[in-house]
């Protein structure tokens, strides 16, 4: 693919997830109503939509790093090393947290 | 400016240096030479070293007898802080990478540091970090102890402004040291001589890594610590002066970089350590790969053992169960070590040269050092021990046992190298006896001071607790007087020392196949190491499988060593510029002393820091210091990676730390608290989603700002850029507008509750970084309406977009935490 396709693709991807994030909330259950889909009303519990949106960010990130920041492309050395850090630096920073609120 | 090729070749260099400062002085002030800039670390930290030893001599005599007054309780707090501080973190450290920055390039057969600019840049924040926190002293210095705990760091217990000086020093410091880690790290990854794997590095480099590795993750965290320190001072903000933030939040992100830190001023002496035993002992150090294997080991568990500094805090039985497993853990691999040392000893002829008292004085001192702190990981010895004299004597044996003692065996074992003379050896055989003798009647009594509260001003009689004082005292001076030896041996012997020809101990290492002091260029011809992995270039015949000077593959450098000064003068102002900028936020005296804001910003200096340096930095990237990269050089993993790109991704990595703890903040602080504001009831979602888009879409005109350069689009990259600034001021301008519409409506000021605390500070951080980025942006555009990066020279449009990218990475982050949860 043409890499300006693929940027382009690449953003698209990144709008259309940012409006996803941006229309979960309405799935709150805060909003007592919900929100009405094709087989009824529904509204999901706070920690589900929390990690959906943790989980669309991350993904907004990984194809940010890919494919912007061309990770996918580079020697997997360096690829690795950007992985096993981001991996040691989230375990201890998910660390901190856990420790944080073991208290 | 300076015109320069090839590398830190002067070809012309900047007149405006030539013409202020004599030829002297411009060496010392404008070097990027990796072995001059060595010797500045060296020197600037031996007088740190002095300055913090009077410190503590004062506190020593102040202790010397009950109920003495020779330091006011202030004072004597303020002298405690600063002692700390300096010992840790402008003593310890700067010493060992002086030896560093001289010594690995040497070991590992390299011309320099990758980046012999920013090692340069990172040496002048270092001082000026160091004069800042002298500074301290006449705005009141921090008198809360090292460790800076909370809630005492918060205005109504900390008034003077001498904290906030502090705090500006931590940042400063922090931000050379890691500089210097991603220098260093690219630097041995990339740069190694021919033939030297990994595995051959010897252990002093090795030790080196360790530390970076080390530094890389705990110290980004230790400025984010520093930071939200500083904005609770300055601005009023509630991290740590709330009942949701406060005193916990402190001790786990300053201990999560805390006790790493001290393996990062340990670590070094080791790999002194590591070098000189072998060398005195004439045999391997015995198992060498497992030594470098514990440290690894010791490396990654020292970031899971913070909370047995924080037994009492009511962390919770299964953190004390699980953090004291881990700190026994963490002295297995230490244990190794020391076995590994007493190995090579066993049945070895030590010659017992200076250098090597130091480090066998170094290795039993830290074997009492480590047995007392084992006990320390008892949560039961715990509880009776903590904030005692016998936590104080466990870490001096540590940190001034081993370390300090492991790199003055460092300086004897160097010396000769550093100047190409010797010093005198019976002076420095004195200077051992009288320093471990002074040190163990300085530090052992304080063992014996179980029940004394450290950190005291003074004490009653009847406490039973002053012979032993007055013991240590006497030791302490001892000890210090003792230094005055070293002092007046290197001092003089520099000057009048015999020659010491290239090799007077037979090392095994590169460095010694150097003449003393090497050439400036260190290498006439890159050396290449053999296939069996070794390269000692003794002039002992019977050493085993000398392989005699290395004369390697003879790799073309393309230098003219006649001039290969590498001056440049704007490390040092772009420094200067950091320190009067910093001065001018913490010095302003607040106007009004009851508020618990401090922040008085003193505009001369801001101004002056800012245009200085917005000037330095411009003179920097203009000036021609290209730095050629070999290409046959070892450099596995990263072959095919360039020195920058794996510096920037290193840089970036201990940027994701540091938005890590912001983030980590703002979870702490939220989920603690009992209410928060319903989603969308003070910040606009659509505001939010505007933001987000516009950082997208600057990302997209980022990447085709490099498809433009590449194939050599002049309008495109023109264009593309031009797009990546508007949407980076459009972004701005959301996010003013936002803070303008909060901060006038009253509800949301930055003092006004944690959500604005947290939103103000995470959010402003991303926006420091974003303005950053504009700045970068029309830099690239200016060149590129000169014609540049046209003509397969684009790395510079990567390299930004790498960071613009990142810069956007965090957005995405931020946008869903803020705005949407």
């Amino acid at each position: 693919m043409n890499t300006t396709y693929l940027y382009l693709l690449v953003f698209a991807i990144l709008v259309g997830s940012t409006d996803i994030e941006v229309n979960i909330v309405a799935l709150y259950p805060s909003a007592s109503t919900g929100v009405a889909m094709l087989f009824g009303t529904i509204a999901l519990s706070y920690g589900v939509i929390v990690s959906i949106l943790l989980g669309l960010a991350g993904m907004k990130a990984l194809l940010i790093a890919l494919f912007y920041q061309h990770l996918k492309y580079e020697p997997r050395s360096l690829s690795s090393w950007v992985l096993i850090g981001l991996v040691i630096a989230s375990l201890l920073m998910s660390l901190v947290f856990i420790q944080l609120h073991v208290h | 400016m300076s015109q320069l090729s090839r590398i830190g070749t002067v070809v012309q260099s900047d007149p405006m240096s030539q013409d202020i400062f004599p030829p002297r002085v411009r060496r010392w002030l404008f070097t990027t030479n990796h072995k001059e800039v060595g010797i500045l670390y060296l020197v600037t930290s031996l007088f740190f070293f002095v300055a913090a030893g009077l410190l503590a001599l004062t506190m020593r005599t102040q202790l010397s007898v009950p109920n003495n007054n020779v330091l006011t309780e202030t004072l004597y707090n303020q002298f405690v802080t600063v002692h700390g501080l300096l010992m840790i973190f402008w003593v310890l450290s700067p010493l060992a990478f002086g030896f560093a920055n001289y010594i690995i390039p040497l070991q590992i057969g390299a011309r320099d540091l990758a980046f012999p600019r920013l090692n340069a840049m990172s040496y002048w924040f270092y001082l000026f970090s160091g004069v800042a926190i002298i500074m301290s002293f006449i705005f009141g210095a921090p008198d809360l102890g090292w460790t800076l705990y909370s809630p005492q760091t918060a205005f109504q217990f900390t008034p003077t402004i001498g904290l906030n000086v502090g705090a500006a020093a931590l940042i400063l410091i922090t931000v050379s040291i890691t500089m210097s880690s991603v220098n260093f790290l690219v630097t041995m990854f990339k740069m190694r001589a021919p033939g030297m794997k990994l595995r051959n590095m010897p252990v002093f480099p090795w030790a080196i890594l360790v530390t970076i590795f080390m530094m890389l993750y705990a110290f980004p965290s230790f400025l984010a610590a520093v930071l939200l320190l500083y904005v609770d001072r300055a601005f009023g903000t509630f991290y740590f002066s709330s009942i949701q933030g406060g005193a916990l939040l402190w001790d786990n992100v300053f201990w999560f970089f805390g006790h790493p830190e001290v393996y990062i001023v340990l670590f070094p002496a080791i790999g002194v350590i590591a070098d000189v035993i072998p060398t005195f002992t004439r045999r391997p150090l015995y198992g060498s790969k497992y030594v470098i294997g514990s440290m690894i080991a010791a490396a990654v568990i020292s970031f899971i053992v913070w909370g047995h500094h924080m037994f009492v805090t009511g962390i919770g039985l299964t953190s004390t169960k699980l953090y004291t497993v881990t700190t026994i853990a963490v002295s297995l691999p230490f244990d190794v070590m020391v076995i590994a040392m007493i190995e090579t000893l066993i049945k070895a002829r030590v010659k017992l040269k200076a250098a090597a008292l130091f480090a066998l004085g170094a290795i039993a001192l830290f074997v009492i050092g480590g047995i007392t702190g084992v006990y320390l990981a008892s949560v039961a010895l715990d509880h009776a021990l903590r904030g005692t004299y016998f936590v104080v004597a466990h870490f001096h044996y540590i940190m001034v046992g081993a370390s300090i003692m492991g790199l003055i065996a460092g300086l004897y074992y160097w010396f000769p190298k550093l100047t190409g003379r010797m010093y005198n050896e019976t002076v420095a055989k004195v200077h051992f006896v009288v320093s471990f003798i002074g040190f163990n009647i300085l530090y052992f009594p304080m063992f014996l001071l179980l029940d004394m509260p450290r950190r005291i001003q003074t004490y009653a009689p009847d406490t039973g607790w002053g012979p032993l004082n007055a013991l240590a005292t006497l030791g302490g001076f001892i000890f210090g007087g003792a230094q005055i030896l070293l002092f007046l041996n290197l001092f003089f012997s520099q000057q009048r020392g015999l020659p010491s020809g290239s090799n007077p101990w037979d090392g095994w290492t590169l460095e010694w196949s150097l003449p003393s002091p090497p050439p400036a260029h260190d290498f006439d011809t890159i050396p290449t190491i053999a296939e069996d992995g070794t390269y000692h270039f003794g002039n002992s015949p019977g050493l085993p499988n000398g392989t005699g000077y290395p004369n390697g593959s003879k790799i073309g450098n393309g230098y003219s060593h006649s001039h290969l000064e590498g001056l440049s003068a704007w490390p040092v102002v772009v420094a200067f510029a950091a320190f009067i900028f910093f001065l001018g936020l913490t010095i302003g005296q607040p106007s009004n002393p009851t508020t618990p804001v401090t922040f008085q910003p003193f505009w001369p200096l801001i101004a002056d820091g800012a245009i200085l340096g917005v000037i330095a930095l411009y003179g920097y990237s203009r000036e021609r210091f290209q730095v050629h990269e070999e290409t046959h050089v070892e450099s596995w993993p990263f072959r095919e990676v360039p020195n920058v790109k794996l510096g920037i991704w290193t840089f970036l990595g201990a940027e994701v730390i540091f938005f890590g703890v912001l983030i980590g903040a703002y979870f702490f602080v939220r989920t603690n608290s009992p209410t928060w504001p319903e989603i969308g009831s003070l910040f606009e979602i659509r505001n939010g989603f505007a933001m987000t888009l516009v950082l997208l879409t600057s990302s997209l005109t980022a990447i085709m700002a490099l498809v433009s350069a590449k194939i050599g689009s002049r309008n495109g990259l023109i264009a593309s850029l031009l797009g990546t600034f508007g949407l980076g001021i459009s972004f701005l301008y959301i996010k003013a507008t936002e803070w303008f519409y909060l901060g006038t409506h009253g509800v949301f000021s930055v003092a006004n509750g944690l959500p604005a605390t947290s939103y103000f500070i995470t959010t402003g951080t991303h926006g420091v970084h974003v303005f950053a980025g504009m700045l970068m942006t029309l830099y690239l555009l200016a060149n590129t309406l000169k014609g540049r990066y046209l003509k397969g020279d684009h790395q510079a449009i990567e390299h930004f977009g790498l960071y613009w990218h990142f810069v956007d990475i965090v957005w995405v982050f931020l946008f869903p935490l803020f705005y949407l949860i």
